[in-house]
């Protein structure tokens, strides 16, 4: 991974431990695609996923319940991706895993994936994608993410 | 006050013309100048403080989308529309302030552009403390952007100027201020953000 590129400082303070635990930037802003689209697949960057919203050009599943809390994240990537709930960060040869954090209202905050060499990304709201090294990275109270909440994970899909 | 003559170089008309006085009227200093305007030097850079801007529009350059860029910046600024003053200055070909004027004008503003310059406050402080939240059911609450939906149909122009640059997350206010929604339920974001940028057009706000 790349750490040569770091947020503007106004940013990357916004995360407390992001640099100790190593990162750096692998896109610029992108307004067209949120955290929670972006980590179930590097494809999904024109899609913002959101359970409460007005109007369309939001995506959420049908029949999925309109809440943000853990379980019903667990369920929308079940149903997106298949993935299922896993213990631990820790990297597995063959699968992918996601972290899902929650703020201190217990609502989820952001989602990040692992990718084959173990390094995570994410995508920061509407600012840059970044690599972290570990899902702690963007950690902390708000405006971070909060803490982790639930791993899942799903076998790696070949990707070109 | 003007203690300083201005340079030959004069600042661009549209900054004098926004202030609605000749820079050579004689005016009260209100208070220290918030907002320096300076003409592009060779290397086109400008001056805020001490903060470096570098244009790259070429000479061209508004009030309005300085003071926005400033805002950005610096993220530190108390904006009040009697405070507001001007410092013009102009450069040699040296690099070397030629001469400046603090003109200090209290700047009366009319009604569109006391319009654009809140929403252009409201906006940026939105960016600012929301940039980094993926849900918009969370960046829609914030205070700033719930005064924009309050500022109603006069905000349009601003928000479809906005939604054009960023493709940013304008399409709740939209619905909630136009009762309107131009994206179709299959449209993802793109698809939806471009759908109100063809219903803007339609309904002149471009």
């Amino acid at each position: 991974m790349d750490t040569s590129k770091r947020l503007p400082p106004e940013r990357e303070n916004v995360f407390p431990n992001l640099f100790a635990n190593g990162y750096g930037v692998t896109s610029d802003e992108d307004f067209l695609y949120n955290c929670i689209a972006w980590a179930a697949g590097e494809e999904n960057t024109q899609e913002k996923w959101d359970p409460f919203c007005i109007g369309f050009g939001y995506y959420w599943p049908d029949g999925l319940d309109r809440k943000a809390d853990v379980e019903t994240f667990i369920k929308l990537y079940a149903m997106e991706g298949g993935y299922a709930p896993c213990d631990t960060d820790k990297p597995e040869p063959g699968f992918e895993k996601l972290t899902i954090y929650v703020g201190a209202d217990g609502e989820v905050t952001h989602a990040a994936r692992q990718k084959e060499d173990g390094m995570w990304t994410s995508k920061l709201g509407d600012w840059e994608d970044i690599g972290h090294k570990t899902p702690q990275g963007v950690c902390g109270d708000f405006p971070a993410y909060g803490k982790i909440a639930q791993f899942v994970k799903r076998p790696r899909p070949k990707r070109d | 006050m003007v203690d300083q003559k201005l340079p030959s170089q004069e600042p661009r008309r549209d900054v004098l013309e926004w202030c609605g006085r000749h820079p050579n009227s004689p005016t009260k200093k209100k208070s220290d100048s918030l907002l320096h305007y300076a003409p592009l030097n060779p290397h086109g850079d400008m001056n805020f403080g001490n903060v470096l801007f570098r244009r790259t529009e070429g000479r061209a350059c508004d009030l309005t989308s300085l003071w926005l860029e400033a805002q950005e910046k610096l993220a530190v600024c108390d904006w009040k529309s009697s405070d507001i003053g001007i410092r013009a200055g102009s450069y040699d070909s040296a690099c070397r302030i030629a001469g400046w004027a603090d003109l200090s004008l209290p700047l009366v503003l009319n009604r569109a552009s006391r319009l654009e310059l809140e929403f252009g406050q409201l906006a940026s402080q939105w960016y600012r403390e929301t940039g980094m939240i993926s849900m918009i059911h969370k960046k829609a609450m914030h205070p700033a952007y719930q005064r924009i939906i309050g500022m109603g149909k006069d905000a349009l122009p601003f928000i479809f100027r906005e939604l054009n640059k960023k493709r940013g997350d304008w399409l709740w206010a939209l619905c909630a201020i136009t009762g309107d929604d131009a994206a179709k339920p299959a449209h993802n974001f793109k698809e939806a953000v471009e759908a109100w940028l063809r219903w803007g057009e339609e309904h002149g706000y471009f």
